[in-house]
């Protein structure tokens, strides 16, 4: 024992180099220090061949500390570069013992990474695997996937998604046992924000954004009760603008009626009172007369129309959120249909408590109203009397002010505006008028906007500073749902790898429209897609859609099984950036197999032609080979697949 | 539903630090508007979020489950830019998706259109000066509206309107009294109403 201690040197690596590998006792173990009260990165750990396998022979409490190797970019702490060590209790180390064959003073190198596989079980046993949650690191619930492990595996540390919350239920129908489910990232996602708009009336798409993120909110987690008070405030407020287009219109169309009966009025004084007195005179006072006399009504008539709109707003708090409560209730799938019969059932009790406020009024002016006027009839005759005149157009004005987008989905982007239907609302109105339906139901078709199937995904331009436009969307990437063994309602589902033009549109001159690729059943999601426009002024398509790229193609929309998804290829690119410094030699190929041609002028790509028709299944990554040129970047256009012309093998002379 | 094949793992790295925050690259999963080039991500005791996320689709997202707050210039003098923002092309959107107000407070508020500026309420806008004056001033300058004393003194209001085409001016007050002052007429008339 003396020789050989005689013979150590008593320095690391000189006396031999003993590695071991142990597990991290748990915490309870070495909680002062976890708590912050010792000193160092250190942990209790129980060494394979050195320390037993049960806590009765040695407690964990009597484990040694082992010290931790930090890499050299997490820092010393000198000069404050510094980071954590990343140990939690169960880990299973390696390290080295700094006293050699003494075994005393171990130091973790490094640490196994935990598998798909290992149990995240709570303690049982010396070395078996248990988990790294503790009383004070908790096993998180709901917000993240709660599986412990590193890896390359998708399943690992499982990202949450920034979907909407019928995209990810859609994703997690599918996921089999075991399998890491989808988590939504953020409850804002699919949320729809109308934008401020003084081009048109902004009504109908702001109830439909309203009451569709509504919906989608149910079963989110947040503050439902909260959420349907505040869309019924919401739209309450919203009804300002409703009820006061009504009322500019109702008081806008009195003036000529009142005023031809005014006219007539006076005749009807005039030849009465001149056949009784033969005086003319004496006759148009009396017309005047009775003219003046209607002063007082039509004053009264003026005031009521002053404070009967904002009575209105103010009494149809309980009436819009019973129609938001039915709309929770009814329907699943909110759409333009929908919204419809929800602004009809509303336009139906604003016209009622119009009809009641005014009524007085209006009866003080009846002499001079046409015989048999009803002010509900009047209300209901006409869709006119919804559509909001806006006074901000005049000669000097330009709709440059207007905004292209005038939607937006949280996490989606640019959104087409839901349209309303004036005609629909009116006659939905009158629906719920004869029905009775006030405080009731407003819908008669509450499921009209759940389509009966799903078809594949509609390409839609809009915004820009031009008009029209219209494409197919091209699919790839085709996944069969019934062999992947998921229960999705759709055979196939495919990603758009781009869009095949059937409408170039026009007078995009200045600025392209936006793409939105959406499908019927709202499955698909992520495809996104940026229209190329030609800014030339001397083409011949100046102002025209030429082309969409994909810079993300998106997945699960569903394939028409009619239309099929046919074969597709690249038939022309965009030139995004030009860049500097090409040469006229250089070429471009892609990672299909496809080359191109380039077009060189001052060193910059001005165009990008394929040279061989290949398939392709998705879009492409285009490379440039060139040695001097920088910064130019080209994305394909995909479109169907046209095979290429036969080679000419041999020509046969017939003639000679 | 499935997911689409092929999905390029290989250049996937995370960093988590715990349960409650980790960060993502490169991770081909599908999102609302493409893939991630990264994410930040946490979350509150009380599951309230914090997302960071920079997508295929060239946007960017910034989430917060409560309250972002955003303060510059702690240590910037009078004349100094305190917070810039800038879009570049488009449009800048402001919008309280709720019943929540947007408020501007300052010195001095300036706005600012090459063309048209646009004031829309649903129901009123008060314009309030207190202490100087109001000009409305351009080439072309009216007014619309039921009523109002400037309505009524320039296109006229609700009633005076009705009444334009009609021998009364409603607010003519000697009228009245001028008919009353024929008696004969007075009798041929009171029977008439």
């Amino acid at each position: 024992m003396v020789e050989e201690s005689l013979l150590k040197s008593h320095f690391i690596g000189r006396d031999g180099f003993r590695w071991w590998v142990g597990q991290i006792a748990p915490t309870s173990a070495w909680q002062a220090q976890a708590d912050g009260g010792g000193w160092g990165h250190r942990y209790k750990v129980r060494i394979l061949g050195y320390h037993p396998y049960n806590t009765s022979e040695l407690s964990d409490e009597d484990l040694p500390w082992a010290g931790v190797l930090m890499p050299t970019t997490a820092g010393s702490g000198g000069a404050q570069f510094a980071q954590s060590a990343q140990v939690a209790q169960g880990d299973v180390v390696v390290g080295f013992f700094l006293d050699g064959d003494n075994a005393q003073i171990p130091m973790i190198m490094g640490s196994f990474g935990k598998t798909l596989y290992t149990p995240s079980t709570e303690y049982s046993n010396p070395f078996a695997p248990f988990t790294g949650f503790t009383s004070k690191i908790k096993r998180p619930d709901g917000q993240r996937d709660t599986r412990e492990s590193t890896g390359q595996s998708t399943e690992d540390q499982k990202l949450q998604r920034n979907l909407n919350q019928q995209h990810i239920n859609e994703l997690n129908s599918s996921k089999g046992p075991g399998q890491a489910r989808e988590i939504q990232a953020s409850l804002a996602a699919g949320q729809t924000v109308t934008h401020a708009d003084t081009c048109s009336d902004s009504f109908f798409p702001e109830v439909t954004g309203v009451l569709d993120s509504l919906i989608r909110s149910i079963g989110q987690g947040g503050n439902f009760f909260g959420d349907v008070q505040n869309a019924a405030k919401k739209i309450q407020n919203l009804t300002n603008n409703f009820v006061g287009t009504i009322f500019n219109s109702l008081y806008t169309k009195l003036i000529p009626i009142l005023q031809t009966g005014l006219d007539i009025l006076y005749k009807k004084v005039y030849a009465a009172v001149l056949a009784a007195t033969q005086n003319p005179f004496l006759a148009h006072l009396a017309g005047v007369k009775a003219q003046e006399a209607m002063v007082p009504p039509v004053r009264n008539l003026e005031d009521q129309l002053l404070c009967t709109g904002a009575k209105v707003v103010n009494n149809l708090g309980s009436e819009i959120k019973g129609l938001v409560d039915s709309t929770i209730m009814e329907v699943a799938n909110f759409g333009s249909c929908t919204a419809e019969q929800f602004c009809g059932s509303l336009l139906n009790s604003v016209i009622d408590q119009a009809t009641s406020g005014l009524g007085p009024s209006i009866s003080g002016v009846s002499k001079i109203l046409t015989p048999g006027f009803s002010l509900d009839g009047f209300l209901r005759s006409s869709s006119d009397i919804m559509s909001a005149v806006q006074g901000f157009f005049h000669c000097n004005q330009t709709g440059g002010k207007c905004p292209a987008v005038k939607q937006w989905t949280v996490g989606y982007g640019p959104k087409d505006r839901a349209n309303a239907n004036l005609d629909n609302i009116m006659s939905n109105a009158n629906v719920s008028n004869s029905n009775n339906l006030s405080n009731n139901s407003p819908y008669t078709n509450p499921g009209c906007a759940s389509p009966s199937s799903c078809g594949g995904p509609k390409v839609t331009f809009f915004g820009g500073n031009g008009s029209g436009g219209s494409g197919r969307a091209v699919l790839g990437s085709v996944v069969s749902n019934s062999s992947s063994g998921n229960s999705s309602s759709v055979a196939r589902t495919a990603s758009v790898i781009g869009v095949e033009i059937t409408d170039p549109g026009s007078g995009y001159t200045q600025s392209p429209p936006m793409v939105v690729l959406e499908d019927s059943c709202g499955l698909g999601y992520g495809a996104v897609g940026r229209a190329v426009v030609d800014f030339n002024s001397d083409s011949p398509t100046f102002g025209q859609i030429t082309g969409v790229y994909m810079p993300s193609e998106g997945e699960n929309y569903p394939v028409d099984e009619i239309a099929g998804t046919g074969e597709n290829m690249v038939t022309g690119t965009a030139v995004v950036y030009p860049g500097s410094g090409y040469s006229p030699e250089d070429t471009a190929t892609d990672d299909n197999g496809t080359n191109y041609s380039l077009t060189v002028d001052g060193g910059r790509i001005i165009q990008a032609t394929p040279i061989n028709n290949l398939r392709v299944d998705s879009s492409p990554n285009i490379q440039i080979n060139t040695e001097t040129g920088t910064g130019a970047i080209i994305k394909p256009f995909i479109g169907t697949f046209v095979p290429p012309a036969t080679e000419v093998v041999s020509v046969i002379d017939c003639v000679s | 539903m499935a997911e689409r094949p092929n999905q390029n793992t290989e250049s996937r790295k995370y960093a988590s630090w715990g349960p409650k925050f980790r960060m993502d690259f490169n991770n081909p999963q599908m999102n609302a508007d493409g893939a991630s080039i990264y994410t930040a991500y946490g979350f509150t005791d009380n599951r309230d979020i914090h997302l960071q996320m920079f997508n295929e689709s060239g946007m960017f997202h910034a989430h917060n489950d409560r309250t972002i707050e955003i303060v510059g210039g702690t240590k910037n003098s009078g004349g100094d830019v305190d917070v810039e923002i800038v879009g570049m092309n488009g449009e800048i959107n402001i919008t309280c998706m709720k019943n929540g107000a947007v408020r501007i407070k300052g010195s001095n508020i300036i706005l600012v259109a090459d063309e048209d500026i646009d004031l829309q309420a649903g129901r009123n806008i008060h314009l309030i000066g207190k202490n100087g004056k109001t000009v409305i001033k351009n080439q072309d300058v009216s007014v619309d509206g039921l009523a109002g004393n400037l309505v009524a003194s320039t296109i006229g209001d609700f009633t005076q309107r009705a009444f334009e085409k009609s021998f009364v001016a409603p607010d003519f007050p000697g009228l009245k009294d001028f008919v009353k002052a024929i008696p004969a007429f007075n009798s041929v008339t009171e029977s008439l109403f």
